[in-house]
């Protein structure tokens, strides 16, 4: 009988060759991506885990108990609802945005396990199939139970299957990353981009973060979810390096364009969180912080080692970490009523706060605060002054990332209009429209929210945008977790509630 | 596109309905932290045009009499129509601090 180290080769590296069809008819390049390279080129293909079914399995199952046990010590309801208020909305954040986007994601490693060019590559690309779909079932099944407490969590299911303006954005992105995605494209932008760079920020930031929160259930889900991460990301390394061989500049456009694409949506769901959603006290690190820890130390370090420069719009990044997410909160919270969450206002704590880890555009946060105060101030706290401190006028949308114009500072937005052939589109960065340049044929029949409601899809009134369009409720859509009611707001009209 | 009454076809209205089709305008006023959508009429003044949009912004920015507006680079007369300003459907302007 063979043993592991003779058989576990033999089966992880099953190439043949093709007698009665070409290589390039079974791995056609539409779908297995470019540059189309013969078998040989990639048959030197590995990664360092070298997993059986078997092994994976007995892993999985040990893990899953892990998670199960957990929740039945901690994740029971009682638990959650001694969590601070602010915190079980970032948790209503990460369950909408979460669960189907694991799915979308199994859908791009199957394909990798049929179009891979390498058997070990497909061997693998079936394992990160199989991950995905347990990402899947555990927010799944976690934020289930919540639901008979709060129906915002029942967004977990609904929220991709929306015309939300985040869910349209969400989709946009994770239908091209995942779904409709060939397999080298695909390994290299969601494994050594995303899964390499920016979900450390989710799994990683967000566990120490829930750990700090007394969030246990939290933190064991995205810990063990982790931990399949860092195994099957190691797909998209062998996969850049062999391309990078043969082709270097579409490498380097490939990271250029999911390093942005993946910043924008990351920087909303963990940056939201980690600064606005959780309590001051509770705060180990800023967002900014994060980041450079994990993307501007470590990620840079992955580039250099791969040969590849870091993207060309760097400099626009780097400032952006001191006010992006800042100003897409303020700008949700005075749009609250349009997304399945409840917003916190920061007071002068979490102001001052702020202005210590971002100084060098807060001052013109704090103007937007104490303007958002003052409103606040003038009428009386309460649910039923919700909609006296929300916006009316219609919010706008980037053609390409699908999210608010909320690009460059408060004094100067860089947003930028473009023709392209005789259609109008904007643009909230110069990035988004570098990347709509490269493939204008991709994105251009794309309709963002506003096209949408300037066409009559969507409905141009709130009420209606909101209940028919975005499919929230009134018991569902945000609103101020505290209604206004403030304390540092200081002696205001008596309550409306 | 020109209105007719029922009972004289022959002799047109002097309005015409491009006259009240609202314009869609990107507006970023200074020191707000995302774009609206301003409809805008063509008679329409860039003045009223700023104000628009400083009405629709005043939940984060608090108003100012003294503001400018800009459209391709350039500070536009206030007194001037957005028509006569050479503003069109899902342009951008900015309204910022005089």
């Amino acid at each position: 009988m063979l043993s592991r180290e003779e058989w576990l080769p033999l089966a992880r590296k099953l190439d043949w060759d093709y007698s009665y069809v070409r290589e390039d008819e079974v791995f056609p390049e539409v779908i297995s991506g470019r540059p189309w390279l013969p078998h040989s080129e990639w048959e030197e293909w590995e990664e360092s885990f070298k997993t059986s079914y078997r092994e994976y399995v007995d892993n999985q199952y040990e893990k899953d108990m892990a998670v199960y046990a957990v929740r039945d010590a901690v994740g029971r309801l009682e638990n959650i609802q001694k969590l601070a208020a602010p915190w079980t909305n970032g948790l209503k954040v990460h369950a909408a945005a979460l669960a189907l986007a694991e799915f979308t994601g199994v859908i791009g490693n199957l394909r990798g396990a049929r179009f891979g060019r390498d058997s070990a590559w497909r061997t693998m690309a079936t394992f990160g199939a199989l991950d995905e779909y347990r990402h899947t079932q555990i927010p799944l099944l976690l934020f289930h139970q919540l639901v008979h407490w709060d129906s915002q969590f029942d967004w977990a299911h609904k929220f991709y299957h929306t015309n939300n303006w985040f869910a349209v954005a969400a989709r946009h992105f994770f239908d091209e990353l995942t779904v409709g995605q060939n397999a080298i494209e695909f390994h290299i932008a969601t494994n050594f981009v995303l899964e390499t760079g920016f979900t450390n920020l989710q799994f990683v930031g967000l566990a120490s973060l829930a750990r700090e929160s007394s969030d246990h259930m939290f933190e064991r889900m995205v810990t063990s979810i982790q931990t399949d991460e860092a195994r099957h990301a190691q797909i998209g390394h062998p996969v850049l390096a062999t391309v990078m061989k043969h082709d270097p500049k579409y490498v380097q456009y490939l990271v250029d364009k999911w390093f942005w694409r993946s910043w924008r949506l990351f920087s909303i769901l963990t940056g939201l969180s980690v600064d606005y959603l959780t309590a001051l006290d509770q705060r180990p690190y800023s967002f900014k912080e994060f980041m450079e820890e994990w993307i501007i130390d470590q990620f840079l370090r992955t580039l250099d080692e791969f040969g590849l420069k870091k993207p060309w719009y760097w400099d626009t990044f780097e400032d952006e970490l001191d006010i992006y997410h800042h100003m897409i909160y303020a700008s949700a919270y005075t749009y609250r009523a349009t997304l399945w969450f409840n917003f916190v206002m920061p007071g002068p704590a979490e102001r001052k706060w702020l202005r210590q880890k971002y100084p060098k555009y807060w001052d013109d946060m704090d103007a937007v605060w104490d303007q958002v105060s003052e409103r606040w101030r003038n009428v009386a706290p309460g649910p039923l002054n919700e909609f006296a401190v929300h916006g009316t006028a219609m919010p706008t949308f980037c053609d390409l990332c699908q999210l608010p114009l909320s690009g460059g500072t408060p004094r100067k937005n860089s947003a930028r209009v473009l023709l392209h052939e005789g259609r109008k589109y904007i643009f909230c960065s110069e990035p988004c429209q570098w990347i709509f340049l490269q493939e204008p044929e991709r994105y251009a029949s794309h309709k963002d929210i506003v096209k949408r409601v300037l066409s009559g899809e969507a409905p141009a009134q709130l009420p209606n945008l909101l209940t028919e369009y975005f499919r929230l409720t009134p018991d569902t859509w945000g609103k101020d977790v505290h209604s206004g009611d403030y304390d540092w707001l200081g002696a205001r009209k008596t309550s409306g509630a | 596109m020109v209105i007719t009454t029922g009972s004289e076809p022959e002799k047109p209205l002097a309005l015409s309905l491009k006259e009240f089709m609202p314009i869609p305008l990107y507006g970023f006023l200074q020191g707000d932290t995302v774009g609206l959508l301003i409809m805008a009429e063509e008679g329409d003044t860039v003045q009223t045009l700023a104000r628009k949009l400083q009405d629709a912004a005043s939940l984060r920015v608090a108003g100012r009499d003294q503001v400018q507006v800009v459209y391709n680079g350039k500070t536009m007369d206030p007194t001037m129509t957005i028509a006569q300003a050479g503003l069109e459907a899902l342009d951008r302007f900015d309204v910022i601090t005089g």
